[in-house]
């Protein structure tokens, strides 16, 4: 393909775009003279494009639709939805044209005259859906005003736009003019723009007067009005007059017909002189040429004063049209170069180096404090940062041209879905890599018509809610610390986040129990997992899901996150937060194994340094580190050990350095030998021979010249076998979801007989290993001396442990005290779902049920059964929890101490209730009063800080609401005193907390019991 | 210039010329116009999980070229003196990559009618990555191919 083709295939997709929105912008303003003329010009560039590289097809389209177009610019027809629809018909088949002409490079064969008769039909009126009224008087006016000035061979005019040569031999007569005009008179600023628009402008309206169009002789008129207005004398106007002439002549056009043509240019005839506006014509009437057009001019003014009423508003109007269209085109075609890409990059990549360069010479220059060098270096190092921003800024674009297509894409869904949308878009000219721009655009346009199509109602249902017929979609771009958010809200009717919910049921992506301990918003975002919206139902739900985890994959792909949010009625928002450029991130330099790599700052949450002496070391779980941080077990991965890097010997430091990432709500920590600072760094990617390695995400050369590697936290997550990621999660359905409170870290160990045991990971404060033969006796307890203090340990089958060899502990903690079950080995750190089944008949001490883990059935242990050996006291001292639930029964947990939280919350689970959680009675009490919450039973601990379960119960009973739902107490003190004092607050059932099995059985009691006064009520 | 001369004076038809190397002791030829660069030592960061055969990244003016350990590709026994590994960058596929040889020779100009198709009794490991070779005075010279040597590499990954 010739290049000239190439450059017109760019720049005619670039103008298409363009007008696609533009036309669309027009149905609204039908009035915009200048949105007119912008259209007008961009239609008349096509098409005259395409006349002169000889594409007819393209170039009749063109022409029909610019027909139409002029016809409205001229007020012989209004602006109609369909008459908009039918031009972007023509604009969709010049684009169809567009595509296989660059795949080809030839026109496909075919016929347009369907497209082009209706144009036709449209453009003269006789579509019922333009108005046409007016016109044929208006072309009896323009036929007047031509026979008029042309006092030229009439006879001629019929036919000689053929005779001529076409569009081609105007607009090739327009550039030779306009460059020798230039070489005359160069002393108008922008001259060289301006000609460029004068020249496709002149040519546009000598094809357009001459290929028969009617009323076209204004488009001349005004392009030379336009010229006046910017300061163009006429001498210089009739120079291009000549000019244009001598040009036509040498394109062998007859001398009469060059008349003809020249007949149209008149240069004092334009319309501000002739309506006296104050445009001053200077000293030129000298020229005795003009002077005998003039009276011509005036004469036709005056002439078609009285013809129509408002003629002179309507010469006024047509003026002020071109002059503002002249100006727009100034401003819609600023001056730019097209620039291979592959050319910016190459400039990004010497720019890249020649900062390296700058550093390395800083660096050597440190050392000498009064170098000669150093005053040049300065200057080099200034200029090259201005330099490296401004090629930065090559690369940048306005994320509007990612969403240039969208309000094209919102009018032809507002038509077929018969709703009525408005689309708003704010911060269009925030700036963008172009990388990424590209990335966004799909995933925008996926986003936008969700909204469009389920997102927001029917006019009908739209009033009936209260709000106007009109739907929203907001499109907003901005900048914020680094990144840009891209939000996409609508004010539709929201996703429910209870249909959520059922979906993700019913597609097996969750189970009822894991979403209970989910955040709404949490729930949420479950739109964006794969399955979610495959169901074989299409509803205005199901259908909302479509490839919103593709959308999602994109979006991460590049570094961004994206997150949902719905109210019901109210509408929907997408927010998607994205890195400014792919090109240069942010990183920490780290060191392992002797190599630096770096760690896109972004993923980074803290940094860790652990002493290998202080207390609180790294815990080792049968090889897999842990680290308690804060209140939470911090899971590690050794970034030596998943790269295979040896540990240099003699680097053993006495200290070793924790990088908290996070990957999507993952958090984990990475240990690194050491920390450097962080860099700003270039990205590259890494060669082919090294992208499988799904730990790096790139390369990158540092200040000092070196290649390291990019550490991709993706990569590393996933590569932290003992946590079970989404990747994994995402083909097991039961395997819970992304986040650590949908799946639960189980600590499997081996103890006493059978298989493994686990416990929920939560529920350890740590791990030790102790020789048992220093344990001691306290009574009849073992315990061994424990930070201080003594700890009690107890065995697997819940007796003192035995004091003999070493063993691994698992401690429990809960406020300062503490016990310590013994056990034979710690197997692993798995994530587990909480699914347990119970254990049938439920003889078995210390057990709480069974569940699959790591594909296999393991026990999971009653803590309390072992608290409950260890200590006595324990429960005496603590107060405590509540619970309840049931397949389909909802329970609120009233309980203050999370420890009991922790474990009732999973063995209610279990059993199959639904839970809420809350943290103490006044809680509670705010969750009661919210209209929606409903609860088959409460379950509440007794002593909490502030209000008691006594005053809970007592002031639920005074609500009628509640006044009948049974409210268990939990407690650790189960005497018949405490039970009355229970019955009189208002508990129905007073259980101990000591004994989850009774407290299940209680639960079940009660609730029957409930069932069947309900029944016989 | 040189080309004129050797064409008058060489009349046993067309020639091409060779980047030559040595890598434990074997001679290998790289057509001049594959080659973009011949480096002394580099400095090459390690690139752990990388294919055995991928020795590092190493910068060449701002440019990252992944380098090659020719002897391992070869499954040649290690070089006694790695530090004084010579790089010969080649383009494959739009990526630049550094093959690290043990010493990098004079460039050859061989007549094509001298050139050999790969011999039946040649190693096989050999045979994949020759694309010919030359008999010269007393000794053999592997033509490499680049696209054998990286593409098999690329393969693994």
């Amino acid at each position: 393909m010739d290049d000239l083709l190439k450059e017109f295939l760019a720049e005619t997709q670039e103008a298409l775009e363009m007008l696609d929105s533009e036309l669309v912008e027009l149905e609204q303003r039908p009035g915009d003279p200048q949105l007119l003329g912008s259209i007008f010009r961009i239609m008349h560039t096509i098409k005259g494009t395409c006349g002169f590289l000889g594409l007819p097809r393209l170039e009749s389209v063109a022409h029909a639709a610019e027909d139409v177009l002029g016809k409205i610019r001229d007020n012989e027809l209004t602006v109609t939805a369909e008459g908009v629809s039918l031009v972007l018909g023509a604009l969709d088949r010049i684009k169809e044209l567009i595509d296989s002409l660059g795949q080809s490079g030839e026109e496909p064969k075919g016929t347009d005259e369907d497209i082009i008769d209706d144009l036709h039909l449209l453009a003269s009126g006789k579509l019922p859906s333009a108005s046409g009224a007016g016109a044929e008087e208006e072309v009896s006016d323009t036929g007047d005003v031509a026979a008029e000035a042309v006092a030229v061979d009439e006879s001629r005019l019929p036919g000689i736009y053929q005779r001529v040569g076409g569009a081609a031999v105007f607009d090739t007569a327009a550039e030779t003019a306009c460059t020798e005009l230039l070489s005359v008179t160069s002393d108008h600023a922008d001259a060289e723009a301006e000609m460029l628009n004068l020249q496709f402008a002149l040519a546009g309206a000598f094809t357009s007067a001459l290929s028969g169009k009617e009323g076209a002789s204004d488009d001349i008129d005004g392009v030379i009005a336009g010229l006046v207005n910017n300061g163009w004398s006429v001498n210089e106007l009739q120079l291009l007059r000549e000019e244009f002439g001598k040009a036509l002549g040498s394109l062998e056009v007859a001398e009469e017909d060059v008349a003809v043509v020249l007949s149209r240019f008149k240069v004092e005839a334009t319309p501000a002189a002739a309506a006296g506006a104050s445009v001053v014509l200077e000293d030129n009437f000298a020229d005795p040429e003009i002077e005998v057009v003039k009276p011509a001019a005036v004469k036709e003014a005056v002439k078609a004063a009285p013809a129509k009423k408002a003629a002179a508003r309507e010469v006024e109007k047509v003026e002020e049209a071109d002059v503002s269209s002249a100006a727009a085109a100034v401003q819609a075609q600023p001056q730019t170069l097209r620039v291979n890409i592959n050319v910016l990059e190459n400039l990004m990549n010497m720019v890249s180096e020649l900062v390296l360069t700058r550093n390395q010479l800083l660096q050597t220059l440190r050392g000498f404090t009064d170098s000669p060098f150093s005053a040049p270096l300065q200057r080099l190092n200034q200029v090259t940062t201005e330099l490296q921003e401004s090629v930065m800024q090559t690369r940048m674009q306005p994320i509007g041209n990612a969403w240039s297509k969208l309000p094209r894409l919102v009018r032809d869904l507002t038509q077929e879905l018969g709703k009525k949308i408005e689309l708003v878009m704010t911060g269009a000219d925030t700036e963008l890599d172009r990388q990424i721009l590209e990335s966004i655009k799909d995933p925008l346009t996926h986003m936008v018509r969700n909204s469009a199509d389920h997102g927001l109602e029917e006019p009908e249902d739209r009033r009936a809610a209260g709000k106007s017929e009109t739907g929203r979609i907001l499109l907003d771009a901005r900048h914020e610390g680094g990144h840009i958010l891209v939000e996409v809200s609508d004010d539709g009717r929201g996703l429910p986040t209870s249909r959520i919910r059922a979906k993700v049921v019913q597609n097996g992506l969750a189970t009822d129990a894991q979403l209970d301990g989910m955040t709404e918003q949490q729930i949420q975002q479950f739109i964006f997992r794969p399955g979610f919206s495959t169901a074989a139902a299409v509803t205005s739900v199901s259908g909302r899901g479509v490839g919103m985890d593709v959308v999602r994959t994109n979006i991460e792909k590049i570094g961004g996150v994206i997150e949902f949010t719905s109210r019901e009625g109210q509408g929907s928002r997408f927010i998607i937060k994205i890195p400014l450029t792919l090109a240069i991130v942010s990183a920490l330099i780290v060191e392992c194994g002797g190599e630096r790599f770096a760690m896109p700052q972004s993923s980074v949450i803290e940094l860790v340094r652990i002493s290998k002496n202080s207390a609180k070391g790294v815990e080792l779980i049968n090889g897999h580190p842990v680290y308690r941080l804060r209140d939470r077990l911090l899971p590690l991965v050794a970034l030596n050990g998943i790269l295979g890097l040896d540990r240099k010997p003699g680097e053993e430091s006495s200290e070793l350095y924790v990088v908290v990432a996070q990957v999507g709500s993952f958090v984990f920590g990475i240990i690194v030998d050491r920390v450097f600072d962080t860099e700003e760094i270039v990205v590259k990617p890494a060669s082919r021979t090294l992208r499988h390695i799904s730990l790096f995400s790139g390369t990158t050369i540092l200040g000092d010249g070196s290649v390291i590697m990019i550490l991709d936290p993706n990569g590393i997550s996933a590569a932290t076998s003992e946590v079970t990621h989404e990747a994994a999660s995402e083909d097991k359905a039961a395997a819970a979801v992304s986040s650590r409170h949908e799946a639960v870290s189980m600590l499997v160990f081996k103890a006493g007989a059978g298989g493994n045991k686990a416990v929920p990971l939560s529920l350890i404060a740590r791990l030790e290993e102790a020789d048992l033969s220093t344990a001691e006796f306290a009574g009849e307890r073992t315990v061994i001396q424990y930070r201080g203090g003594l700890m009690p340990l107890v065995g697997f089958d819940g007796l003192p442990a035995r004091r003999e060899g070493h063993h691994p502990i698992l401690v429990f903690a809960e406020g300062d005290r503490m016990c310590g079950l013994v056990v034979d080995e710690v197997v692993d750190i798995v994530e587990g779902s909480l699914d347990l089944q119970l254990v049938s008949g439920g003889t078995e001490a210390g057990l709480l049920g069974s569940s699959i883990i790591d594909g296999k059935s393991t026990d999971v242990i009653d803590t309390v059964h072992y608290l409950r050996q260890s200590d006595a006291a324990w429960f005496e001292l603590q107060t405590h929890e509540p619970f309840g639930v049931e397949s389909e029964r909802r329970v609120l947990l009233v309980e203050d101490s999370s420890f009991f939280r922790n474990l009732l919350m999973p063995m209610l689970k279990m059993a199959g209730y639904r839970v809420t959680i809350a943290e103490h009675g006044e809680a509670a009490l705010r969750i009661c009063n919210d209209e929606n919450e409903e609860f088959d039973i409460i379950v509440s601990d007794i002593e909490m800080p502030g209000l008691s379960g006594f005053d809970l119960a007592r002031t639920l009973r005074k609500d009628d609401k509640w006044k009948e739902t049974p409210i268990v107490a939990l407690s650790s003190h189960a005497n018949p005193q405490d039970f009355e004092r229970g019955r009189n607050a208002g508990f129905t059932e007073y259980v101990t907390k000591l004994d989850p099995k009774a407290l299940l059985t209680s639960l079940s009691r009660v609730l029957a019991a409930d069932d069947t006064r309900e029944s016989a009520a | 210039m040189s080309a004129e001369i050797l064409k008058d004076t060489d009349s046993n038809g067309p020639t091409q010329d060779f980047v030559t190397m040595v890598v434990a002791g074997q001679a290998f030829g790289i057509p001049v116009l594959h080659v973009r660069d011949v480096l002394g030592p580099q400095r090459i960061t390690r690139v752990p999980l990388a294919p055995p055969e991928i020795e590092g990244s190493l910068n060449l003016r701002g440019r990252i070229v992944t380098a090659v350990n020719m002897r391992q590709r070869l499954q040649l026994p290690k070089s006694d003196a790695p530090e004084k590994a010579m790089a010969v960058v080649v383009e494959y596929e739009d990526e630049p990559y550094s093959l690290l040889v043990d010493e990098v020779g004079e460039v050859l100009r061989l007549r094509n009618s001298q050139r050999d198709n790969n011999p039946a009794t040649l190693d096989a490991k050999w045979r994949q990555i020759a694309d010919g070779l030359y008999r010269l005075d007393g000794s053999l010279l592997i033509v490499l191919n680049i696209a054998a040597v990286l593409g098999a590499i690329r393969a693994e990954a």
